[in-house]
């Protein structure tokens, strides 16, 4: 199993973790989208307001897209991300049947054990063959 | 569908500054690849996310992935061609069905770790049945690939004005690099942009559609007058024998939303991989629920406007050099969005396309490395190798949908029969599912028999009507009629399987039947009533039971 630790970007305490996260990407985009389509809003011609039924349309969407953008970053600075895998179950809790048999477990972690797994166990069930 | 946008000079003339946001959204698209990167250190990083996404993000992506090509044009293309009758795939079809795949399914898809739909079918079932949903997933999925791909490029040449060949390796190779980068994770944050981005980018489309058509009851007033009333009220002439295109209740309720709809969204492994990658148990019933949520108002934002352009493109869909039904959204973007905000939708409309596409590359690449290769071809190597395989699966399975949109550049028609085939195969798939899950008796070969027989129903009846034994009110009611007769003969196959054959011992079905699921802490855990995936899916099901009525208050 993938401990907390070992996967880079996820630690709250890993300040890599609040640029990965979803709410970054989606916020900044809003942001800067918010921004251009605003600007693009306050020059809008009387033609442009004429094309979209008859409001400022650029304006309206491009303040919507920079309070969407605040609000993605807000969330993200309320509540960063969590340790993950903390419900985790591992492949011991599973019935016999049901294991990877190591297969999921990554031996080039560091500090962490690679499990038992002679290469032959085929993830069959028992008694298939 | 497929060359509408083709086929008339519709182009969006874009500024300057809408090309930028365009510039703007992909660069963030291949920085979410290279950002995420460095996260994949094993297969299940790669396929599944390393099962780490909180709900909401699995919820979106879950919808997400299925907002593609032929979904955003298609179901306003055919909100403009039947009407309101649509929604029925929506609010009786998909959402139910996502329901039930939270509450009721999910539990075993998650609590056993299985990597991948097939892969439950192997362990509850036999490898028969788990090699003839593996090949045919791998098989569909690239198909699917390749024809959102073309899709894709059509809408690049006809609205941009880029060369289709050019148009198709550009699109391919973006896809390609965020997912080789970042995997499912890379797929599912793209998704979730790409949500918002459509979002933002439809809504005023659909408002304004709505008010330059003078509001929704008169719009409604003028379809109704024009095509009768079961254009706008999607029950009326659903009574045996009625005028509905969709069909008869019966067909809609057992055959498009008990068959079609619970065959699709509860086996299909571009969904259901969404799921799988949550982080523990609760999140993963919840992600289909929390995804029903706006689900319930794409039809919205796609029938909807379908139907405004009825009224406001005089001549859609009347054919010669009229414009075509599914190019409803484009024509209208064209005509009602100032600079910017065209920008805007277009980058969602690109985005949904490649969004398609790369659910379904992501989740070919998942079976083809676990369920084909590892289970059968090359057993018990390291899990490095996988990921490896994994890595080429994609690169090779983006080759292959470059070569299906070629050949469907040129033969369009092979595709669709493709397509239609493939269909065949989703409601007696359902079938084995929702036997092996609830009835322990049904035995190890039991899958196997039930998805071959209940195909072959599908192929019969569809085979019949094309022949003119069998008449339907449209393709759309035979569709529910066929599903109906497959799921009926895979359900019997399955119990005279069953019967004949020594049951499997409880040992073998821990996990995997009703009553002996494997709940994790997340799942044992209390949880407020609002997170709660019972009281969340029954509220979404309410909601669409309003919405119905709304839509006879109009």
């Amino acid at each position: 199993m993938t401990t907390p630790e070992e996967r880079p970007g996820e630690r709250a305490t890993d300040p890599l973790a609040l640029l990965f996260d979803i709410r970054a990407f989606t916020g900044s985009l809003f942001l800067i989208f918010g921004i251009i389509v605003t600007i693009v809003g306050l020059n809008a011609s009387d033609a442009d307001i004429k094309k979209a039924a008859g409001v400022n349309l650029s304006l309206i969407i491009g303040l919507v897209m920079l309070v969407t953008g605040v609000v993605f970053v807000v969330w993200l600075l309320v509540s960063p991300p969590e340790i993950l895998h903390s419900h985790e179950m591992t492949e011991e809790e599973l019935p016999e049947q049901l294991r990877h048999h190591g297969l999921e477990a990554i031996p080039e972690h560091h500090g962490e054990a690679p499990p038992p797994s002679p290469p032959t166990t085929r993830r069959r069930r028992k008694g298939e063959h | 569908m497929v060359h509408a946008a083709a086929t008339s000079n519709l182009n969006l003339h874009l500024s300057p500054i809408d090309v930028v946001l365009i510039v703007i959204y992909f660069s963030f698209v291949l920085g979410i690849g290279f950002a995420l990167k460095r996260g994949v250190k094993s297969s299940l990083d790669f396929f599944l996310a390393g099962r780490s996404l909180p709900a909401w993000v699995t919820g979106i992506g879950f919808i997400s992935a299925n907002i593609g090509a032929v979904e955003l044009l298609g179901q306003s293309a055919s909100g403009a061609q039947y009407g309101a009758a649509m929604v029925h795939y929506f609010w009786i079809g998909a959402i139910p069905a996502m329901v039930f795949l939270g509450i009721v399914m999910m539990p075993f898809y998650y609590g056993s770790k299985v990597r991948s739909v097939p892969e439950y079918l192997r362990l509850r079932f036999d490898p028969k049945a788990h090699l003839i949903n593996a090949i045919t997933f791998v098989l569909g999925s690239i198909l699917i690939a390749g024809v959102n791909l073309y899709a894709l490029s059509i809408v690049l040449e006809a609205l941009l004005g880029i060369p289709l060949l050019l148009a198709i390796v550009l699109s391919a190779t973006f896809v390609l690099s965020y997912i080789l980068l970042g995997g499912l994770t890379s797929a599912i944050y793209n998704e979730v942009m790409q949500f918002f981005v459509i979002m933002i980018g439809m809504v005023p489309l659909t408002i304004i559609a709505l008010k330059e058509s003078g509001g929704i009851g008169k719009l409604f007033r003028t379809l109704s007058a024009e095509h009768g009333t079961a254009f706008i009220h999607p029950w009326t002439g659903t009574g045996i024998g009625g005028s509905n295109p969709v069909g008869d209740w019966i067909g809609i309720i057992l055959g498009l939303s008990f068959c079609l709809s619970f065959g699709y969204w509860t086996t299909n492994f571009a969904e259901v991989q969404r799921a799988m990658a949550a982080k523990d148990g609760h999140s993963a019933r919840l992600t289909p629920i929390i995804g029903a949520y706006p689900k319930s108002f794409v039809p919205l934002i796609t029938v909807l406007p379908g139907m405004a352009a009825l009224v406001l493109l005089p001549g859609i869909g009347s054919g010669g050099g009229n414009l075509e039904y599914n190019q409803a959204i484009p024509a209208l973007m064209a005509k009602y969005l100032p600079q910017g905000v065209l920008g805007v939708a277009v980058t969602g409309l690109l985005a949904a396309f490649m969004a398609g596409m790369a659910a379904n590359v992501s989740s070919f690449n998942a079976v083809f490395t676990y369920d084909i290769w590892q289970d059968y071809l090359r057993p018990g190597r390291p899990d490095r190798y996988y990921l490896n395989i994994g890595r080429w699966a994609t690169v090779g399975g983006v080759v292959l949908a470059v070569l299906t949109a070629l050949i469907a550049s040129s033969f369009s028609n092979i595709s669709n029969y493709l397509q239609t085939l493939f269909s065949f195969f989703n409601v007696p798939l359902f079938c084995a599912f929702i036997i092996g899950m609830f009835w322990k008796r049904a035995s190890r070969s039991a899958g196997f028999w039930g998805i071959l027989t209940g195909t072959l129903t599908a192929v019969l009846v569809y085979a019949l009507y094309k022949q003119g034994v069998l008449s339907f009110r449209s393709d759309l009611h035979e569709t529910m009629w066929g599903s109906i007769a497959a799921f009926a003969v895979g359900a019997v196959s399955m119990v005279i399987a069953s019967l004949v054959e020594e049951p499997k011992t409880n040992e073998e079905l821990h996990g995997l039947v009703y009553g002996m699921e494997i709940k994790d802490r997340s799942e044992v855990a209390k949880h407020a009533w609002f997170r709660s995936p019972v009281v969340l899916g029954l509220g979404v099901l309410v909601l669409n039971a309003a919405l119905y009525v709304s839509l006879y208050a109009v």
